[in-house]
């Protein structure tokens, strides 16, 4: 961190509280399109955001007003014009007082894959995953082919200090990846995934090429649901999907609806020693999740939270009902909650029921393997995804079908949820790999 | 060199990127004596948002953003270098390590070969025209403004729990330069949200109020029947039920036809994905693909709209693209890869979300253009049917062109007529040249809207849809 900034922070008249989070970034991205290389790109960049307070009297109470303030590399030469402008934002916005974290000590995460720290490293990495990605797919059989994919590998170095005191860093690494694959057929049909971890090996390209593989083969031949009311399980990308952030959300929706700032925004439909499905009865499996920010390399775990928080395992749904909320210090003295930090990686338990029996019903159950895209509304629970692909399941067989869509309110629905004994570890839940839902609305051929 | 048609005080900026960046001409043609192909792309913004709902207000200054990326061909494929150091010296630092990569990495692959035409507008300077610039009005008074309109718009609904107040404006300062010459271009964007939650105790809903685009902060007025219909949908849909599932003859609000051109024949055009066989438009290229009555342009130069601008990332210069033409697909939109890979003409739509990011075939403002008949003609054409508005957010299906998209609400027509029933939330799925070939109508008016489009999940950038009303059929869930 450019020690400029933090002087220049500490000597600012009309700061009373400052946080100062500095992020030194850099990395490696590859693009092939079809088998040929398209770019390979290296990155850099370092960034800081000041956090500056500014407290004042409104109508004689006293307020605390806050301006976020990003610097850029060339903003170091003007810091005092900045943050002047930065007080006078401040200085204009009213809010009750809250007081910043004070020193603590903060937990050892796994966050980094040491591969990928140096960026030559990592651009060495990703040449050589892209070639690896080239001849999974090459060996992944005849009418198989690789239509294009994309790795980002990212280091991120990572300080933060307060006026208080606090003082934190961290290195993490993460991966994206993104691999679509095209497949010959009765028509010939793609399967996309996108895919992210803290660390390259987590990935596990041979099973995401074969999956990828079977899945583009599968949507050749597959045909539209029928319009119903009945069984739908989620498995796969679909369940990630029904529990994440609609597009370019935050959080994932049960993320959100738990956190302090929804309660004090009055946004949350959840209240504390409640069960948390709406006014429906509880008949499926007990419902347990869990946000923990201290999970080894998820990509959502951190080591201290952006207002400087230790991480933390926080039981937030216990059996169906609201135990506790994430909150951030700000909103936890507005509510007189805990102060856990933001959000970690949900965790979901798992349920008493193998994913073959999930699967069987009559007259048919249908299985959502990947939605188009998640959009579950984190404030009303409504959604309605369109199916990319999926399978229906019954007594004569099981043939792949896409198009239509899957509806309704992703809270009220949970009442009934039944979950996997088998689990996996997604982008926004680690947990039950499939979830079952019995009376689940799919708009597909009409009747 | 040209500037064209700017304000003296955008003229005073771009002469000053001018001197200050003039370097990046000799940093290019150092690159071009070692590569077949190179350009430079300088990138920051300035500007600020605040927050304002109840209980709690917030101010932000803009992320900068400011970074450098330099690309270079090896004759095969690219290669790119990205950095926040923006001075003359680290510039030609990045720019020589870069090179070596290239030389080091040039090696023959199944990558055939990449002649790159350094088109370019030559060297000109581009503003958008601004009316009142946010920066002549102070933030408090700013503030006060749109603090008043939240507070307006709460106290018409009782049974309002939260109102929100957002507002952006910013600029977009890029600076680019390849061997045509050296370009500089501000765009200024503004914008306003304003959204109430309402609850009856038990669910939540909520309306939204959106105004964007290009320009000042006169593209910002709010009118108090525009809070009126706010607050009066956001409580009726406390009482919705939910659609009928099924296919519906339906008419699309102006943001929800908007956001149908744009993951039908927007995504589905970009021609990157032509060349990784993604898009099967890339078979119908002068064949019908929907009713005569449909055409779909993408045009970044749409005074006011949103995702407007004069150049792209790649040195383009801006102009229209008719995508559809009474029915028939003409051409797709390109960045440079693409284009030099398929040996098609460019279009202006290589962007970036940042200099860390690639260029990709993006959209700009993409439109269906306006049609003949009025809203109370297509209205009065349906016997049973549902007016499908305020469309949220859609994903796009090139290979299979499938098409999804959620909106808020529907409204419910009857013997030509809106019966006043609601129905909440709407999922809109289809075949893409189903929903086309059955387009039976369009208004005679476009409406734009704003937003942010991604390429699949990530790769943020603005963009601007808009269209007339227009009715169709498709499946509703």
């Amino acid at each position: 961190m450019d020690q400029r900034v933090v002087d220049a922070v500490r000597r600012h008249p009309g700061i009373h509280d400052w946080t100062i989070r500095f992020q030194h970034g850099r990395g490696a991205q590859v693009y092939l399109a079809g088998t040929a290389l398209e770019n390979v790109r290296q990155v850099g960049r370092d960034a800081y955001e000041v956090e500056l307070f500014n407290d004042h009297q409104v109508d004689g109470e006293r307020m605390r007003g806050s301006a976020v303030v990003p610097l850029g590399r060339e903003d170091l030469d003007r810091l005092p014009a900045i943050l002047d402008e930065g007080v006078a934002m401040a200085s204009l916005v009213h809010n009750p007082p809250w007081t910043l974290p004070e020193r603590t000590e903060y937990p050892e995460v796994g966050l980094a894959d040491r591969r990928l720290v140096d960026v030559a490293d990592a651009v060495r990495e990703a040449r050589q995953t892209a070639e690896q990605i080239r001849e999974l797919v090459a060996a992944a059989g005849a009418g198989v082919r690789l239509s294009a994919a994309e790795l980002f590998l990212t280091a991120v170095d990572e300080e933060l200090l307060n006026s208080r005191g606090l003082q934190a860093s961290a290195t993490s690494t993460r991966v994206l990846s993104e691999l679509n694959l095209l497949a010959d057929g009765e028509q010939e049909a793609e399967f996309f995934r996108q895919d992210e971890a803290r660390r390259l090996e987590d990935l596990r390209l041979p099973d995401m090429v074969r999956d990828a593989a079977q899945h583009a083969r599968d949507a050749t031949r597959a045909r539209q649901p029928r319009t119903r009311l009945g069984p739908v399980v989620l498995s796969d990308i679909a369940a990630d999907q029904f529990l994440a952030p609609s597009v370019l959300g935050a959080n994932s929706t049960y993320l959100s609806q738990t956190s302090g700032g929804a309660a004090y925004a009055r946004l949350s439909r959840f209240e504390i020693g409640e069960p948390v499905f709406l006014g429906r009865a509880h008949t499926g499996d007990p419902f347990t999740l869990r946000s923990n920010a201290r999970r080894p390399y998820s990509v959502l775990s951190y080591r201290f939270d952006p207002d400087g928080l230790p991480a933390q395992d926080v039981l937030l749904i216990d059996d169906g009902v609201l135990r506790a909320r994430t909150a951030s210090q700000r909103y936890a003295q507005y509510l007189d909650l805990p102060a856990t930090g933001q959000p970690g990686m949900a965790e979901i338990a798992p349920g008493p029921t193998s994913m073959a029996d999930l699967l069987r019903g009559e007259p048919s159950v249908y299985q959502v393997v990947a939605f188009s895209a998640p959009n579950a509304d984190p404030v009303t629970g409504n959604f309605g995804m369109e199916i990319r692909l999926g399978y229906e399941i019954g007594p004569d067989g099981t043939r792949p079908i896409k198009g239509g869509s899957v509806s309704g309110n992703l809270f009220e629905a949970m009442a009934d949820a039944r979950f996997s004994a088998e689990t996996a570890v997604f982008a926004w839940f680690a947990g039950p790999r499939a979830i079952r839902f019995e009376l689940m609305q799919v708009a597909g051929e009409d009747a | 060199m040209a500037t064209l048609d700017i304000s003296p005080a955008a003229a005073g900026e771009a002469q000053r990127l001018r001197e200050r960046f003039g370097f990046l001409r000799e940093v290019v043609d150092e690159m071009e004596r070692s590569v077949p192909y190179a350009s430079a792309l300088v990138r920051f913004s300035h500007g600020q948002s605040i927050d304002l709902r109840d209980g709690e207000q917030s101010a932000s200054r803009q992320d900068p953003q400011s970074g450098v990326v330099l690309t270079a061909s090896n004759g095969h494929a690219l290669e790119e270098s990205a950095s926040d150091a923006i001075d003359a010296e680290s510039v030609l630092r990045t720019a020589r390590e870069l090179v070596d990569r290239v030389r080091h990495h040039h090696e023959d692959g199944p990558e055939p070969e990449l002649a790159i035409q350094a088109d370019g507008p030559g060297d000109a300077d581009f503003a958008t025209a601004v009316g009142i610039d946010p920066g002549t009005v102070p933030l408090t008074e700013r503030i006060a403004r749109y603090e008043a309109l939240r507070q307006r718009l709460r106290a018409i609904e009782d049974r309002a729990v939260q109102a929100m107040a957002i507002h952006r404006e910013g600029s977009q300062i890029s600076i680019f330069a390849n061997r045509s010459g050296m370009t500089t271009q501000q765009i200024r964007r503004v914008v306003l949200i304003l959204q109430l939650f309402v609850s009856d105790g038990q669910q939540r809903q909520f309306d939204v109020v959106i105004k964007a685009g290009t320009g000042g902060l006169e593209l910002l007025d709010v009118t108090d029947a525009e809070l009126a219909e706010c607050a009066a949908t956001a409580a009726s849909l406390l009482t919705a039920g939910a659609v009928p599932p099924g296919t519906h003859d339906i008419i699309a609000d102006p943001l929800t036809t908007g956001t149908i051109a744009h993951e039908a024949f927007g995504h589905g055009v970009e021609t990157d994905m032509f060349v990784k066989e993604r898009a099967r438009a890339a078979d119908y290229v002068g064949q019908r693909v929907g009713s005569e009555l449909v055409n779909i342009l993408d045009d970044p130069t749409v005074p006011t709209a949103y995702g407007s601008y004069f150049v792209d990332d790649e040195g383009q210069l801006a102009s229209g693209t008719s995508i559809i033409r009474d029915g028939v697909f003409q051409r797709g939109i390109t960045d440079l890869y693409s284009a030099t890979r398929l040996g098609i003409p460019r279009s202006a739509n290589g962007r970036r979300e940042s200099v860390q990011r690639k260029a990709y075939a993006r959209m700009s403002n993409t439109f269906f253009a306006a049609g003949h008949s009025t809203l109370d003609e297509l209205v009065a054409g349906l016997d049973d049917g549902l007016l499908v508005c305020r469309a949220l957010n859609g994903m796009e299906d090139p290979k299979g062109w499938g098409i999804q998209i959620s909106s808020n609400f529907a409204r419910e027509i009857k013997h030509g007529r809106l019966t006043g029933t609601v129905y909440s939330p709407i999922a809109l799925t289809g075949y893409v040249p189903d929903l086309l070939a059955d387009v039976s109508g369009i208004s005679d008016t476009i409406e734009w809207s704003s937003g942010s489009c991604g390429k699949g999940w990530k790769e943020i950038v603005p963009v601007g849809s808009g269209g007339p009303y227009l009715r169709t059929r498709c499946r509703l869930g």
